[in-house]
Parts: structure tokens; sequence; C-alpha cells
């Protein structure tokens, strides 16, 4: 059999048994819907709801008419409904735009990066008979055992690499987490069977082509899950922004939201001398539902697209389970 | 600050753990899988919000004049500037932040639960609560050794963004909130006391290693196929 016939038939199996498996789930599942069911459904529809309420507040107060935040406070349920907010987000429109860009970007290319040199480096690790293993799972453990901390990365990023107020900097340091690696192997030893990759090597496969043919494919669900992870972690970091980007077009969006904090706390503070330009004031400039209104568009494209995501971070960490 | 930081681990990696685990259990146990699903995603949701964001959400609830939690309960309470208040508030914006996330990757785990062990148990006659307990749990337990052995290792570092962010880096909050990142962070973009702050991440890094190494052996000795190495 050639190497190609081999897969095929391995992937095959492998798809039957699930097929198998999710039926027998299903009818052993299917038999019990009893009251104990509805609780358990009422208590997690209420802890949804939970969850979903802050979220809920945000775009509610993106959408109110600024007096009834300032005269009322936040609500559910303002007594105007108004567009001045998202007007005001107008204005920071162009830097809106880039920082989208950039977050896009670093988010990107960081995951996929990272994805490909922690697949490689988990592979290497899972092979019992690569030399290096030893010095290789030592060498990967030193970061997670003893960090230089925060103090000792920004000195050698700074005068060491040159590198502040660099794309880079926020690409490389969350690029490669050991544990990220360790989930990798771990997944590999556990759930790519050894005598795929071994029939692959008898078929005459180098290193690389069983990497990427069989092995790589048979990772999926926990790519999909790594990949998930770093993806969020590239969205919502601002500390490294924070502290290394300067230049208005490298900015990220988190980095966008702390400037847009601090400019309106600088506008509150700003005013505290004549009590009559105050609230002369708070009538024109619309804060409160503007700064909820560039919330709103820094986390609502996020949750367009992630319902899309989602198909195959929870499908690829939920294999062999019922679909829906 | 060095037992805000190690009691802000303490709460959030026990609590947070007993409700991912929980919260899997509930989701897996479901019936209603569509449901089920959709649910899973709003929990998720959370978690794609920056702190940076968070912030914005939170002040919108506990703003002295404006803050939902003021005008609803007709309270004049000033949550910025009360230390005693904080320990509460993050614990439950972290759990907000984190749960739905991180039941996911034990989800992953129950979902690789082969169903004969179930039936097995069924033929056994056990009860759910029965099989929750002997099946599940005992399945769970590799993934939970390990997540807390690795937590264990930044038992001296803390979610910067909420304790920097969320409570808007307020000085009047710091003898509940400030914790060592935080503190590290704000030295760094002053630019002052760098001496100081070296020595603290210095003793950040031994701590970790340490405790790391001690849990290490202890998992090793009572169930090798658990440790990290």
């Amino acid at each position: 059999m050639s190497l190609q016939d081999s897969i095929k038939a391995a992937r095959l199996e492998r798809e039957e048994t699930k097929k198998e498996e999710k039926f027998e789930m299903m009818s052993s599942k299917m038999k019990s819907k009893g009251p104990g069911q509805y609780i358990l459904l009422a208590l997690l529809l209420l802890y949804t709801v939970i969850c979903a309420l802050p979220i809920i507040l945000v775009f509610v107060s993106a959408f109110s008419d600024e007096k009834s935040i300032s005269e009322n406070g936040f609500s559910y349920f303002p007594q105007k409904w108004s567009m001045a907010g998202f007007n005001a987000v107008l204005r920071y429109g162009k830097q809106l735009a880039t920082s989208y860009g950039v977050t896009i970007f670093i988010t990107v290319t960081g995951t996929l990066i990272g994805l490909l040199f922690m697949s490689m480096f988990a592979y290497a690790l899972s092979r019992k008979d690569f030399r290096l293993r030893g010095f290789l799972s030592i060498y990967l453990m030193i970061p997670m055992l003893f960090s230089g901390g925060q103090l000792a990365s920004y000195i050698i990023f700074t005068s060491q690499y040159h590198l502040k107020d660099s794309l880079l900097l926020l690409i490389l340091p969350l690029c490669v987490s050991t544990m990220n690696v360790i989930i990798l192997r771990t997944y590999i030893q556990s759930s790519v069977p050894e005598e795929l990759m071994e029939a692959a090597r008898i078929d005459g496969a180098g290193e690389w082509r069983t990497f990427f043919q069989i092995t790589f494919p048979l990772m999926k669900p926990s790519m999909a899950a790594v990949g998930f992870m770093m993806a969020t972690a590239y969205w919502n970091d601002w500390q490294n922004a924070l502290l290394y980007i300067d230049t208005d077009a490298k900015k990220p969006l988190q980095l966008l939201l702390i400037n847009i904090q601090k400019s309106i706390e600088f506008l509150l503070n700003a005013r505290n001398i004549p009590s009559s330009a105050l609230t002369a004031m708070q009538g024109s400039v619309p804060q409160y539902s503007a700064t909820m209104a560039t919330v709103v568009t820094v986390i609502g494209p996020i949750m367009i697209v992630y319902p899309f995501f989602q198909k195959y971070f929870v499908k690829g960490l939920t294999v062999g389970s019922v679909k829906g | 600050m060095t037992s805000n930081t190690l009691l802000y681990y303490l709460v959030f990696t026990l609590l947070g753990t007993f409700l991912n685990i929980v919260l899997a259990i509930a989701i897996d146990q479901l019936v209603f899988k569509r449901v089920g699903k959709a649910m899973q995603s709003i929990m998720i949701i959370p978690v794609f919000i920056s702190y940076a964001a968070v912030q914005f959400i939170v002040y919108a609830y506990l703003s002295t004049d404006n803050g939902l939690l003021n005008q609803a309960l007709h309270l004049t309470t000033r949550w910025y500037s009360n230390a005693k208040y904080w320990p509460t508030i993050l614990t439950v914006v972290k759990m907000w932040n984190s749960v739905g996330y991180g039941s996911v990757l034990y989800m992953s785990v129950l979902s690789g639960i082969s169903s004969e062990l179930y039936e097995a148990a069924d033929i056994d006659g056990a009860s759910k609560w029965q099989k929750i307990w002997y099946v599940t749990l005992p399945e769970l337990v590799p993934m939970i050794t390990v997540m807390l052995l690795l937590s264990v290792g930044g038992i001296m570092h803390s979610d910067t963004g909420l304790f920097y962010q969320v409570t808007r880096n307020s000085g009047q909050l710091y003898s509940t909130t400030q914790v060592i990142d935080s503190y590290v962070l704000n030295s760094i973009l002053k630019n002052s006391n760098f001496g100081f702050t070296a020595a603290a991440t210095f003793f950040q890094s031994i701590v970790g290693t340490v405790l790391i190494l001690i849990a290490n052996a202890v998992v090793r000795k009572l169930h090798p196929e658990n440790a990290l190495f």
C-alpha cells in the first residue's frame, strides 16, 4: 500500500469510529430529559444572561442620549436614544481604522507564526528517538520556570535590541509560549497514533513530509484550541503597546482605548473650575456615549467575526462530541 | 503588595478552577446541545474584551454620579475611592471575564471521554451524580493537575490588566489592589525606582521557580504520570 492509501485508510477508520461514537452518545443521552435537565437549563441560562448584561449595557449606552446618562446615569432603559456618540467617534475615525489594521495584522501574523513554530517544536519533542529531545525539553521549561520579568524584558527590548516603537514588539513577546508547546506535545503523544507516523516512515516519508502530511492535519483540534488562545492574547494585548508603542500609525486598538480614557479624564479634570461651563460643556461633548460608542466599535466586530471562528475552535475542541 | 498578589492568586485560582469545572460539566450534561452551544458562545465573549475596554464597562456600573449601581440602588458610594470594596469587585470581574473561556479547555477533555466508560457505568447502575463523580472527574484530574502546576509558577504574577486598568490605576485603591506586576508596570512607565523594581521582579521569579519545582515534585510523588517533568 502506498503512503497516500495508508493515510486515507487510517483517516476513514478514525472517522467511522467517530461517527459510531457520536451515534451511541446520541442514543444514550437522548433517553433522559427529566426535570433535572430543565433546572440545569434554567441555571445555565441565568449565568448566560449575567455574562451578557455588561456587554448589553455598553451597546445601550452607546446609543443613549448624552443628557440621559449625565442626569440619570447609565441605564438599560435610557430616556432618549441618540446617535451622537457614534458621530463623535467619527472624529477618531481615521485613527480607529489604522488601529484596526494594526491589531488584525499582529493577531493574524503572530498566531500563524506561533502555531507553525510551536507545532514543529511539539512534534520534535514528541519523537522519542530524537537526540536533542532531553536538552530541548529543559530549554523549553526554563522560561516557564524562571523569567527575567517585566523590567528585564523592557530593558532588553529597548536598549539591547533597540526595538522600541516597533510592531515586532507586539508580535514576538507573545509568539511562543511553553504552555502551548506542552499542550500540543501532549496532544501528539496522546491522540496522534504513533503507528501512523511509523507507517509513513516505513513508506519512505521524510521527517518534513511525516510532519506536514500526517501529524499536522491530525493536530487540528489542538491547533484550533491553541490558536484561539493566542489570537485572544494578541487581540487583548495592551501592555506591550502601552510600554513600547509611541507612533499613532502603530497603535493597536487597545492602546487607542487607553488613550481615549486618558483624554476624557483630562477633559474632566480640566473642567473642575467653573461649574457653569461644566454643565454647558456636558451638553455639547457627548463623552459618555462617545466612549461607549468607541468600545462598541472595538468589540463589536469581534462579535460579528467570532461566530465564524467559533466553528473552528469549539468544534475542534469538542471532537467526538455530539454535533449541534 | 506581596500579600495582595498572593491572596488574589489563591482566590482566582481556586474559585476559577472550581467554576470552570462546574460549568464544563454542566454544559456537557445538558441534553439541549444546540442551546448549550449558543449559551457557551455568549459565556466566552467576555474574554474577547480586553481590560482596556472592561474598564469602561466597570465604570458604567460603579461611577459615583452616573453608575448604574448607585442609580439603581439610590446609593452615593464612592467606589473608586474606597479600597475595601475592590477585592470583591475584582473577583467578580475576573470570574465574569474568564470562567466561560476557561471551561472550554475542560470541555475539550470531557468530549474526549470515551462513551464506553459511561455505558459501563450505566450497566453497573450508576446514577448521574455517581457518573460525574467516578467517571467524569477522574478523567479531568490530569488537566486540572497540569493547569494548577502551571499556574503555581505564576503565583507572584497577576492579571496586570485587571489591577491596572479596571481600577483605573487609582492611588486611593492601592492598599487592596496594588500587586507586584502593576507596581512594576507603574515604575517602568514613570521611569522611577528601577533598583527596587528589579529586586521585586527577581523575587517574583525566584519564588515562582521554587514553588513550581516543589509542586512538581509533590505531584511526581503522588501521580507520576501527571507531573510536568
